[in-house]
């Protein structure tokens, strides 16, 4: 009941951003000549797209942790925290007097109060699901025509392409096996990244086998317990570090994480933190962090 | 005594069948033969120590059934302890708020100190869940001291520090939701095992709780005469109650600190026992921990399986297994007749004087009300600080703070005119529609609503909540018909489904669906997204809801007398009953669905409202929707200006208000 729910919502809510995104765009067009050059982001993904692009927001929620689930690009200092993930102050957005306010579907239910402060567009960098990857591109280059920065948008889809394909050249020999792409959650679980995720669309781009494959309609990824890890005996394992590094290095010290093979021979891997919802940089990001982690070891291996 | 013996075995027996089934099917996948097959067991006992689905079977599953039985015994071990010292048959470990100071011990650790790793796992995180709810249960031992420890004090100081610690952990999860999954898991209870470690530390921890509990058994049993017979046979009650709960405690901690909170073990255990014919202590300490043992693991192989028999995906919290098997079980233990049944004796109201002129004293309060939302509009947080704002610029911000200031003081209101009816309906001064289930009853129709249905509208949500609520109030009815409305298992019912609901909800933030954090949001109780449509409605329906119960002054004054002397004045009981709780029930599903469901503002107005010496129905009910909105628009306020620009919600910071001065109560 629920997994039938999810994507049924994630699609009328697409609807509907896809209707409320055209209507904020053609609001903007003929309210402001000009692109909007203050813009209040109310997501950590999106924010990080729009300084790849070189708009720097105005204001975004709880910077610092967003700068911490999105790596790079950090958010330059001058952003005001507008409050909490799920909670922006709209006493505070008003201050800011932003030209426009970007949002992702999940924040639809406060469209209404925010229209109050500024003109509103959804935009939705990742949907998960088939297709997800050019998707991110479409919807960056939807993005950056809002933002009136075209070029740079061609830039970053140039730049992305260059990253796979390198990517897709350096670890074609490790095609071999399957790849375990999670985030360790504590000794006993991760995350596992399902099929309908950015990361997996990377990972099939490179040529790469996702190691799991059970249900991943709710999301992104799907917590496990460890022991559904064994199951794929020659498999290598990235681990995504999602807020922080350190897990996999805790890891040493667990008996039953140290017998499976992967640990045993050596195959586990760990890179910076890619949020699935940062569109085409973290396409980029994504595919050079996996070869800068995984194509020298092997190298050395010959 | 033989036959006890006969119908708890085979109850303990039967358990263990269905689990051993639902372990093989578990264990089916990663054997290499049936079995049946000598070759199988060869390999699983001296096989390749390389070979990963042998790895699985020793050092996931194999310790994972052992922690299960582990923990199982030592759960109902600890249940049974504290029902025979609190005098309650649904006593349990999270009783004395073990479970939320560990979990608030784990938040704020995580978050003050990430160096030490605790979100993500090892050694440290049992050692601080150990010392959070140790540390809450001191403090609940601290707080019912003078009371020599007295079950109902004990009990309710329980219930006030663990909703304390609960809501101080939510408040901050709000700021990390994103990076607390790890902690969810835990607080949903999971015996997902990586090795030997864990049961290799609880094996020799339930020993010695044991051995301890059968140097205690003796001087326990003997608590069964009342405090007064065991004082007489020189019994010294105080120490024996604190020696029996600290070996309680520890036992809960011990597992809390191992596998997270696994809810209603250490209740249906006992129970069980008990049903099944163990009556004297000894039985009970006998039966208990083997059925807990059993039921746990069924619990754990079911959360296993279930998953893998629906063609994969995610597993299931064992914590939140259990107590959803645990909430019919419950539920039906309360409709047996009370045999066994010692309830919780309802505190005596606190005395006080009584206000010969009690309206210029209402003036005075509405006007300490009016200067409360003079302020909560006023004085604010901006870019460059706190602000005292004046009434121009104060145009283009009403529109953020009225109606949320305004719907936070109709749902206060609100939930203070049900908290009067509903102590003055029950006679019991700790009923709160809170504490009664109702509220979290509506707050489930809406928990429903958001998985079965992707998109819905405003009244959808109305419906849901309502339909909740008067489902509950139906339950809650339905269940204290039997024993002619006796408080204390209105107040338990109420108590158990509050569980079974943190259960489900822990289940869906450890799942990282989006959805989880609107709900959480909507849970702890916020204004944040009120418009002054919202505003408006919720005052529509408090005006009248908040009228009628003038209509019934008379009933309100005669109900707390108690049945005789209502029938014998001509009151129709069942009637007047009955239309109280309906009010009661739209009052409280009006206020939670402003506020959401956690707010002990229904419990702690009316106390305000007669120890002010508003002694009277109408009076008290007038005083204490003041109260209530008082509470409410300033809570509002705090949470609103306090963090900023982070806000928290409304019926946190009521919690945090409302939960300390219950304690305080209880010193008294």
């Amino acid at each position: 009941m629920v997994d039938r729910a999810f994507p049924l919502s994630r699609r009328s809510l697409l609807g509907g951003a896809v209707a409320f995104g055209l209507g904020g765009l053609a609001a903007l067009k003929t309210a402001t000549a000009a692109p909007p050059r203050r813009v209040a982001v109310l997501d950590w993904g999106l924010a990080a797209c729009c300084v790849a692009l070189g708009c720097v927001p105005v204001g975004v929620p709880a910077p610092s942790w967003g700068t911490r689930y999105a790596g790079a690009p950090a958010l330059p200092a001058g952003v005001v925290d507008v409050g909490l993930l799920f909670t922006p102050n709209f006493e505070l957005l008003q201050a800011l007097e932003p030209d426009a306010i970007l949002i992702t579907p999940g924040l639809e239910a406060m469209r209404g109060p925010l229209e109050r402060v500024a003109p509103v567009v959804t935009v939705t960098l990742d949907r998960p699901g088939a297709g997800v990857l050019e998707r991110a591109g479409s919807e960056t280059r939807r993005l950056a025509a809002l933002l009136g920065l075209e070029a740079a948008a061609e830039t970053l889809a140039a730049r992305a392409e260059a990253a796979l394909e390198e990517a897709a050249a350096t670890l074609a020999p490790l095609a071999d096996r399957p790849v375990w792409l999670v985030n360790i959650l504590d000794q006993r679980h991760v995350n596992v990244f399902g099929s309908s995720s950015l990361h997996h669309a990377v990972l099939g781009r490179l040529g790469l086998r996702n190691a799991w494959n059970g249900e991943s309609s709710m999301g992104e990824f799907v917590p496990v317990g460890l022991e559904r890890l064994a199951g794929v005996p020659d498999a290598r394992l990235v681990n995504v570090a999602l807020g922080g590094f350190g897990r996999l290095t805790a890891m040493a010290a667990n008996p039953f994480w140290q017998a499976m093979s992967f640990a045993r021979d050596g195959r586990t891997y760990e890179i910076g933190s890619v949020l699935g919802s940062a569109g085409l940089p973290a396409v980029e990001r994504l595919a050079r962090l996996l070869t800068a982690a995984l194509s020298p070891v092997e190298a050395v291996r010959g | 005594m033989a036959d006890n013996r006969y119908r708890c075995g085979g109850l303990v027996g039967l358990l263990a069948l269905l689990a051993a089934g639902l372990t093989a099917v578990a264990a089916h996948p990663y054997l290499p033969g049936s079995p049946g097959d000598v070759e199988t067991w060869r390999w699983l006992l001296a096989g390749d120590s390389g070979d990963v689905r042998r790895l699985i079977l020793t050092d996931s599953l194999l310790p994972r059934l052992c922690a299960s039985l582990l923990c199982g015994g030592a759960l109902a071990l600890a249940g049974v302890l504290f029902q025979q010292v609190l005098r309650n048959p649904l006593a349990e470990p999270s009783t004395l708020g073990v479970a939320g100071g560990a979990q608030l011990a784990l938040m704020a650790t995580a978050m003050l100190a990430p160096g030490l790793g605790v979100g993500s796992g090892g050694m440290p995180r049992g050692l601080v869940a150990l010392a959070g709810g140790a540390g809450a249960a001191a403090l609940v031992v601290g707080l019912a001291w003078r009371a020599a420890l007295a079950p109902a004090v004990v009990i309710l100081a329980g219930l006030a520090v663990g909703l304390t610690c609960s809501a101080l952990a939510s408040g901050l999860m709000l700021f990390n939701g994103a990076g607390f999954q790890a902690l969810f898991l835990w607080a949903s209870g999971s015996l997902s095992q990586n090795g030997w470690a864990i049961p290799q530390a609880l094996a020799p921890q339930l020993a010695a709780g044991a051995a301890l509990t059968l140097l205690l058994a003796r001087p326990l049993a003997l608590l069964d005469l009342g405090a007064e017979g065991a004082v007489g046979l020189g019994v010294p009650v105080r120490v024996l109650r604190l020696a029996a709960l600290a070996l309680a405690v520890a036992l809960s901690a011990a597992v809390v600190s191992a596998a997270g909170v696994i809810g209603f073990v250490g209740l249906a255990a006992p129970a069980m026992a008990r049903l099944a014919g163990a009556r004297s202590l000894d039985a009970r300490l006998a039966w208990a921990p083997p059925l807990g043992a059993a039921l746990l693991w069924l619990a754990d192989a079911a959360a296993q399986t279930v998953p893998q028999l629906a063609g994969g995906g995610r597993e299931l919290p064992t914590g939140t297994l259990t107590a959803l098997l645990g909430a019919p079980l419950l539920l039906w233990l309360l409709t047996r007749p009370g045999g066994q049944g010692r309830g919780l004796p309802v505190t005596a109201e606190a005395p006080s004087h009584r206000l010969a002129r009690p309206i210029p004293w209402l003036a005075a309060g509405l006007l300490v009300l009016a200067l409360a939302v003079w302020l909560a509009l006023t004085v604010g947080q901006g870019v460059g600080g706190w602000r005292l704002s004046g009434w121009t610029e104060l145009q283009p911000l009403l529109y953020w703070r009225a109606p949320r200031m305004a719907a936070a003081m109709a749902a206060g209101a609100m939930l203070g005119a049900a908290g009067v009816l509903l102590q003055r309906l029950t006679g019991n001064p700790m009923a709160g529609p809170e504490v009664l289930g109702i509220s979290t009853g509506a707050a489930f129709g809406v928990i429903l609503l958001h998985l079965a249905v992707p998109a819905f509208p405003v009244e959808a949500q109305v419906a849901a909540a309502g339909a909740g609520a008067l489902a509950t109030l139906g339950a809650v009815l339905l269940l204290g018909r039997r024993h002619g409305h006796a408080p204390e298992r209105l107040l338990l019912t109420g108590v158990a489904l509050t569980t079974v609901f943190g259960a489900v909800v822990a289940l869906l933030l450890s799942s990282g669906d989006p959805r989880a954090f609107i709900l959480f949001r909507w849970l702890t109780g916020s204004t944040y997204l009120v418009t002054p449509a919202i505003a408006m409605a919720a005052w529509a329906a408090a005006l009248p809801l908040l009228a009628l119960p003038l209509l019934c002054a008379r009933w309100l004054e005669i109900l707390p007398l108690g049945e005789a002397a209502a029938r014998s004045l001509g009151l129709r009981l069942p009637l007047a009953r009955g239309l109280v709780l309906l009010l009661v029930a739209a009052l409280t599903t009006a206020a939670t669905l402003v506020v959401g469901p956690l707010s002990f503002v229904g419990l702690m107005a009316p106390h305000a409202a007669r120890l002010f010496g508003l002694q009277r129905a109408v009076p008290q009910l007038a005083g204490a929707a003041l109260a209530g909105a008082l509470v409410m628009v300033v809570a509002d306020w705090l949470g609103r200006v306090l963090l900023f620009p982070s806000q928290m919600p409304a019926g946190l910071l009521a919690t945090l208000l409302g939960a300390p001065y219950l304690l305080w109560l209880l010193r008294r």
